[in-house]
């Protein structure tokens, strides 16, 4: 394996510079007992590199189903059916296996969901650390291995001495998820993907996280995906955004303009759905009707049925994602009247 | 605000639950609460709010009934719960009604819903069984699930998560309760349909009177529900600040709730990215257990030699009773300041 210093990032994108990954019409399909039901619909999607981008969406917008597609690790029923993703211009779909197991963790690493399941219940954290770190990188030696375990655990602001003797069950919810924080970055791979990093956590711990990521990113500028529900997390820490509603990306852009002129009323919509601290509670609006059902198929846009914008185009017609303003898309007939104001 | 009787009354509450003995280890108990004093008036919303292990649920559960206090009484509309006769008991099970956060866990899968809503009904003798599916569809229209034809015979798997959490609602005042606890019932429903119910509760609390007691670790939801109720900050199973809910989020005085107001995310990233001070110490970073003296001391950023001796009563400061030695000497606190300036930068 050829050092990290010499691979560079090539990839260039006309709206966001350089990224890190493009992801090409992207398929992802659950094969159920009642139906096909496509999680991830022909999606097109670049990561910029260097920066944080926040993926968010509701329960069932297909947030996991991308980020374990980027990783190749959809969980079955599901299979990636259509699509191409590329990492230094490569095809990650079409890495064979043995490079698929080296490209996992050594150029793309994933923080889980779920922390407390992720980890080995019957190692020490030490072990798990050895584990991963020698799979990958058969000359290291144990002085060696320990440094890095020792500076990433530092990082995340714990203890290594007494963590990396610990068992997964004499560690807290919230250390647990710091340690597989710097578990991702054991093998320092240039993109990092967060599922919802802090779910099951506490307000207080959940902020301090958050210190701590974005503390990380400002020193090592990597390219990372955090994928959660909650848009007051994403204005805390992310340089773009990009909205997800039934399996596709509806907008995407800079953090600021998708907060302050955002385009697709979904995103508008969902702005003004948060709860917060700050504002007159009046102007919080809850969006009507539900989730739609990726069981169906859909003619026309995905949001149709619950935008106060509807028109007979968006009926009969698809919605493709296009540059809507510098650094921002939106996959929405009407884009351009939002641009008035609606 | 009125003085008539409260619907429950709490005094010098306390709870400890039995931690097993094992091989090793003599058995134990954890204080879940300590030294609670609340009253419930008819028509009031009281937000209680709390990181996990504060001892929010417990508190429900007391109320409820469902938990009985290791020591203090419990009050219902001024009778001692475990001195009630069964008439009177079952007043009190019918007058407070829960809504569960898991929705999907507090409905029977098996029973459609004309079974689970109407069936308590007849039991209760609310409606005969003639008259039940339209006794029914009156609860599911009040919780706007409607037509309610379209989901009287509907299993829980057939409903998303927001029309199961309208279900608890309904199934709850159904009861023609006084009381509606409700323990963190938007915590598992999306974002976009969150301010719904919370709306859908201040809605029966303002038209029907009913009272609520809504459970959240949430502050920025706690807004919603309680603008013109009171709220409770618990920490460790204890009361720390309380007072009506406007006056104490903007003006908080325990350095706790600061500390969880400078700890949500604000969704605008004009005020998120603002530097805050968040120099509280999270739970893993102090030992575990029941401190002395004042409960907070070991992550308090204020903490004296006093607070680590001498337990911190209720006093009243500001617009709220609180319990800390220190808030005289606190520095002045805005939430709204990062906000403010952007204001004024505009205008």
């Amino acid at each position: 394996m050829p050092p990290k210093e010499q691979i560079t990032s090539s990839m260039k994108s006309d709206v966001f510079g350089e990224i890190s990954l493009k992801i090409e019409d992207l398929c992802v399909d659950f094969l159920l007992s009642g139906g096909d039901l496509r999680a991830v619909y022909h999606l097109d999607f670049e990561l910029p590199a260097h920066k944080m981008t926040g993926l968010v969406g509701e329960s069932g917008s297909g947030k996991t189903t991308l980020t374990s597609a980027i990783l190749r690790s959809v969980s079955t029923p599901g299979e990636i059916t259509q699509g191409k993703i590329f990492f230094e211009n490569q095809d990650v779909l079409k890495l064979s296996d043995e490079k698929l197991r080296r490209f996992r963790w050594n150029e793309i690493a994933m923080v889980f969901q779920a922390a407390q399941n992720s980890l080995n219940p019957s190692m020490t954290i030490q072990e798990q650390f050895a584990e991963t770190i020698m799979a990958h990188r058969k000359n290291i030696s144990n002085k060696e291995m320990m440094e890095i375990s020792r500076k990433l655990l530092k990082q995340v602001k714990l203890e290594p001495e007494r963590i990396l003797r610990s068992y997964p069950h004499e560690l807290s919810g919230g250390m647990k998820q710091r340690v597989m924080i710097a578990f991702a970055q054991l093998l320092d791979p240039p993109v990092l993907l967060l599922d919802e990093p802090t779910t099951a956590l506490d307000v207080i711990t959940q902020d301090y996280i958050f210190t701590l990521i974005k503390q990380m990113h400002d020193q090592t500028h990597n390219t990372m995906l955090l994928s959660t529900h909650d848009i007051a997390i994403v204005a805390r820490v992310c340089d773009y955004m990009a909205v997800m509603y039934g399996g596709r990306i509806v907008e995407m852009g800079d953090i600021f303009t998708m907060f302050e002129s955002p385009l697709h009323p979904y995103t508008q919509m969902l702005i003004k759905a948060a709860p917060s601290l700050v504002g007159e509670l009046k102007e919080r609006v809850a969006i009507p009707g539900s989730a739609p059902d990726l069981m169906k198929h859909h003619e026309g846009c995905i949001f149709a049925d619950r935008c106060p914008y509807c028109y007979d185009r968006c009926q009969s017609e698809e919605p493709k994602l296009k540059v809507v303003g510098e650094e921002h898309l939106a996959a929405c007939h009407r884009a351009d009247i939002g641009k008035e104001g609606r | 605000m009125e003085k008539t009787a409260p619907i429950v009354e709490l005094s010098h509450v306390e709870v400890n639950f039995k931690k097993k003995a094992g091989l090793f280890k003599k058995a134990d108990y954890v204080n879940a609460l300590h030294d609670i004093n609340l009253s419930i008036y008819p028509g009031e919303v009281v937000v209680l709010v709390g990181e996990s292990g504060s001892g929010k649920t417990t508190m429900a559960n007391v109320i409820a009934g469902i938990v009985q206090p290791t020591s203090g009484k419990v009050f219902f509309k001024g009778t001692q719960v475990p001195k009630m006769n069964q008439e009177q008991r079952e007043e009190y099970r019918s007058r407070i009604q829960m809504v569960q956060q898991d929705s999907y866990a507090s409905l029977n899968p098996m029973r459609r819903m004309i079974k689970t809503l109407g069936d308590p009904l007849v039991i209760k003798k609310y409606s005969d069984k003639k008259n039940v599916e339209e006794k029914v569809s009156h609860f599911l229209n009040t919780v706007e699930l409607t037509p309610p034809e379209n989901f009287l015979q509907k299993y829980p798997h057939q409903l998303s998560g927001g029309q199961r959490q309208r279900m608890l609602i309904a199934r709850a005042i159904s009861m023609n309760p006084e009381l509606l606890l409700a323990d963190e019932p938007v915590s598992m429903i999306d974002v976009s349909l969150r301010v719904s119910v919370l709306n859908l509760l201040a809605i029966l609390n303002q038209r029907d009177n009913i009272a609520i007691t809504y459970i959240t670790h949430d502050l920025a939801t706690a807004r919603y529900v309680g603008q013109n109720g009171r709220i409770a900050v618990m920490y460790l199973g204890q009361i720390v600040e309380t007072g009506n809910l406007q006056e104490v989020l903007s003006n908080p005085q325990h350095p706790y709730l600061r500390a969880l107001l400078a700890a949500v995310p604000i969704p605008d990233p004009r005020v998120a990215r603002q530097p805050r001070e968040t120099n509280i110490k999270t739970m893993e970073e102090i030992e575990e257990g029941i401190p002395h003296g004042c409960r907070f001391h070991n992550r308090c950023p204020y903490c004296k030699e006093i607070c680590k001796e001498k337990k911190p009563v209720m006093e009243k400061h500001g617009f709220s009773m609180a319990a800390c030695h220190r808030i005289a000497e606190l520095p002045p606190f805005s939430l709204y300041q990062a906000s403010r300036k952007e204001d004024n930068h505009e205008g």
